[in-house]
């Protein structure tokens, strides 16, 4: 990915394009609050990040939207972000296009169709950063890290204070230790020391361990099942014998496991039938039995008041002998009314009374009176006594065979729920003979089984190889070990200290380091020109290695102000700088990009302007002293007086 | 007797003046008939004991006399006088009832006879077996006691006195 513009589209509804040269050194030079920093803080605002770095003033106050227009390899992006309303920190409103020619709008006439995020993730898929995951060693207090654009861009910006300081290498690295962290997870990655396949290996790695488990699992249920071999064989046997399925165990050799086996296979389930309809046969003698019992108790009472009239007409004579007895009132007098002039039915008042009723109750009078004194004959109710006890004694035998037939029938059905029981437990002895010579024969496909455990055991070490930590270590080894050739061979290029030495990039302390009779680290260097030297060797030497292995890193570098460190504390003087050597980096940067042809891009803004053919070529706007700048000063000088602010000081 | 509405349900439809009243009519009317006489008005008390009790009812025969009868029965009337006891008050409603719709008229001699004709029983509307055999016996028991003598020999073969 290079940078073929830069557009901001201002308040007033003009654009302003920045053109850059792709796989080439682009340089704007400029005095100070010109913009020149701007310019990568607005490139590397539109490529996503939560803040806006972009300092306040002359440019957030006239710029609506900003824009990159970007090339890949195959096609273009136009990317758009709006400009922080006033007051604000960022705003997540972006806007993007994508084509194989397209230019950037002319006017800024397009609402968001994207946030921060999306344009992120855009990035990173166009870059082609694959699906990656760097997961912490153990102990670390780390979360797992997946890298995307924005650790992309920790190797391709270089600002004003970042280009010469001494204790940081790295864009941001200055935020502080997540960012360090973040860098020093990432750029694995990055180098190409983690699988590009890594997450397809992870998948494939859980899958076949699960499948492993499983086989494994089941070979040892197998193996535990069929186990200890005769001793199951012969526990089995013992079982069928006790529900008697099988005879004459003793008989058998026990040592001989197919003989057992042999004998189990033989073994058929044989059940008894179980006797049926008892419960209906038991109703109907219940039944039976019911009315019985009722015609029983029916006898029972018709004899029971002729015994009760017998004692006592017994009991009141006193003499066995005398067998007449007097006759029965039936009560007339008590519950009929034979007072004159009453009815002796509904004891009315009948008033006269009629004659008839009159002659009634002379006759009922007249009758009483005939017999009163009357007696009858016991009546003799022993004989009938007597048929009713034989009819209950017949009845009671009746009831006793009954009872018997109903006891019968409950025995017969305990009988059934035994042969139902043994049914049953034949049925469970049985089927586990079955089970277990299902798995016997089982046994023999464990083998299979077993290959199958060790092929996937094989590949999960496999996959473990590939994607462990310590082997991306050594991979990151032999890529910065490829780097440090380059950045030795470049350092006396530079003409740094210690040339000769091996300079390297040490990813333990995120800094360059050189040997030099001990491992010096960066900060412990001397002198502005040797850590400007450090950023620069690093930097390229990564550049360098991301385009010969085709990593997907964007391949372009922002460096703002490397010559600030060849003007003596304080001053900015063009007279003051010491050209040659400004030169001389400058021509160092120029052959880093020639030797890569064409596949990377520098954008260089600095204030040193330099008198030479090369540098006048490379200038893509020469912002000293020509009155030209970023903002154009014509579209601020038709606003509003702009409230003045703090300007940041540029040294 | 409690009054109309309070009586139970069963003693209600069972023993209800109509249906009894029909019966002692019944007998009374084949009374008549056999003797040519009006029916002595103490015999009336012991109708319905006869007839109603299915035990008895079923073992009634006009062919035997009433005195043979009894003593070849005697299981089923040594009660006889308890039976005949409770159904006074019963007897008593029937025979107003019948009087008062004018099926039965007391005489002057303070005798019972019948006075409008009853006619049979629907043999379509009326099928009930039971009902069937308590007319037809309450006639066996008129006939038992035309032939039977004497109010009193009628009293004292079943053992009872008013």
């Amino acid at each position: 990915m290079q940078i073929l513009e830069l557009v901001l589209y201002g308040k007033n509804g003009k654009k302003r394009t920045l053109s850059f040269a792709p796989g080439k050194m682009n340089i704007i030079p400029g005095e100070s609050k010109a913009g020149k920093s701007a310019v990568g803080d607005i490139i590397e605002y539109c490529m996503g990040g939560s803040s806006c770095n972009i300092a306040v003033g002359v440019v957030r106050d006239n710029i609506e939207w900003y824009g990159l227009l970007l090339q890949f390899e195959s096609n273009r992006i136009f990317v758009a972000r709006k400009n922080p309303d006033p007051g604000r920190q960022s705003t997540s409103f972006c806007y993007y296009e994508v084509g194989t020619d397209i230019e950037s709008p002319e006017i800024a006439d397009f609402t968001s169709n994207t946030n921060t995020d999306g344009i992120e993730e855009l990035l990173t898929k166009q870059v082609g950063i694959s699906e990656n995951i760097h997961m912490p060693e153990e102990g670390e207090s780390r979360y797992p890290l997946e890298a995307n654009i924005r650790h992309a861009l920790f190797c391709c910006f270089q600002s004003q204070d970042e280009v010469t300081a001494r204790n940081h290498l790295f864009h941001r690295q200055s935020e502080g230790l997540p960012i360090t962290n973040a860098i020093r997870d990432t750029l694995p990655y990055f180098l190409g020391a983690v699988d590009e396949n890594a997450i397809l290996l992870a998948t494939e790695r859980r899958t076949k361990d699960r499948e492993l488990r499983l086989l494994k699992r089941q070979v040892a249920e197998s193996e535990s099942i069929a186990g200890a071999g005769s001793e199951k064989a012969v526990a089995l046997l013992v079982e069928a014998e006790a529900v008697g399925l099988f005879h004459n165990t003793d008989d058998l050799d026990k040592s001989n496991f197919n003989v057992l086996y042999a004998a189990l296979k033989n073994i058929q389930l044989i059940t008894q039938r179980v006797p049926s309809g008892s419960m209906d046969h038991l109703s109907t003698l219940q039944t039976q039995l019911r009315e019985k019992k009722d015609e029983l108790s029916v006898l029972q009472d018709s004899i029971s008041e002729a015994r009760v009239y017998l004692s006592d007409a017994s009991g009141l004579s006193g003499e066995l002998s005398h067998q007449k007895v007097r006759l029965e009132s039936i009560g007339l007098f008590e519950k009929l009314d034979f007072n004159p002039g009453k009815c002796p039915l509904c004891s009315g008042n009948l008033n006269p009374e009629p004659p008839g009723i009159a002659r009634l109750k002379d006759s009922i009078r007249a009758l009483d009176q005939s017999i009163n004194r009357v007696e009858k004959e016991r009546p003799q109710l022993r004989r009938f006594i007597d048929q009713q006890e034989e009819k209950i004694r017949i009845l009671k035998d009746e009831i006793s065979v009954i009872k018997a037939e109903i006891d019968g029938t409950y025995a017969q059905m305990q009988d059934a729920d035994c042969i139902r029981d043994l049914n049953d437990r034949r049925a469970k002895v049985f089927g586990r003979i079955s089970y277990w010579l299902e798995n016997v024969d089982m046994m023999d496909n464990t083998a299979d089984a077993k290959k199958r455990i060790n092929e996937l055991e094989d590949r999960i070490a496999e996959i473990d190889a590939i994607l462990s930590n310590d082997s991306v270590k050594d991979r990151v080894s032999s890529a910065l070990s490829v780097i440090q050739n380059d950045m030795t061979a470049w350092a006396k290029e530079l003409e740094m200290e210690y040339a000769g030495a091996p300079y390297r990039l040490d990813m333990g302390k995120v800094t360059v380091v050189v040997d030099y009779g001990r491992p010096i680290p960066l900060k412990e260097m001397g002198s502005g020109a040797n850590w400007l030297g450090s950023h620069l060797i690093a930097m390229f030497g990564l550049h360098k290695y991301f385009i010969n292995n085709n990593r997907p890193v964007p391949n372009f570098l922002f460096l703002d102000q490397p010559s600030q460190v060849y003007f003596p504390e304080g001053s900015t003087d063009d007279e003051d700088m010491d050209i040659q050597a400004v030169s001389k980096v400058f021509g160092f940067i120029r052959e880093r990009v020639a030797e890569l042809d064409g596949k990377m891009q520098v954008i260089v803004v600095d204030h040193a302007k330099l008198d030479e053919a090369e540098f006048t070529t490379e200038t893509v706007e020469d912002w000293k002293y020509t009155g030209l700048k970023l903002v154009p000063s014509a579209w601020y000088e038709e606003t509003e007086t702009v409230p003045v602010v703090n300007d940041l000081a540029e040294e | 007797m409690r009054e109309w509405e309070y009586r139970p349900d069963e003693v209600k439809y069972l023993f209800n003046p109509a249906f009894c009243g029909r019966v002692i009519y019944a007998a009374i009317a084949e009374y008549q008939k056999s003797t040519g006489r009006d029916f002595p008005f103490p015999l009336v008390y012991l109708i319905l004991p006869l007839v109603l009790p299915r035990q008895i009812r079923t073992e009634i025969n006009s062919r035997t006399k009433l005195v043979n009868w009894v003593q070849r029965h005697q299981e089923l009337v040594f009660n006889f006088g308890t039976r005949a006891s409770d159904l006074i008050e019963i007897t008593n409603e029937a025979v107003e009832f019948m009087m008062q719709t004018g099926f039965l008229k007391l005489t002057d001699n303070g005798e019972l006879s019948k006075q409008i004709i009853a006619g049979n029983l629907s043999k379509t509307k009326h099928t009930d077996q039971e009902v069937i055999e308590c007319l037809s016996k309450a006639r066996h028991v008129g006939r038992w006691f035309a032939g039977a003598g004497k109010v009193e020999t009628i009293y004292t073969s079943l053992g009872v006195r008013p």
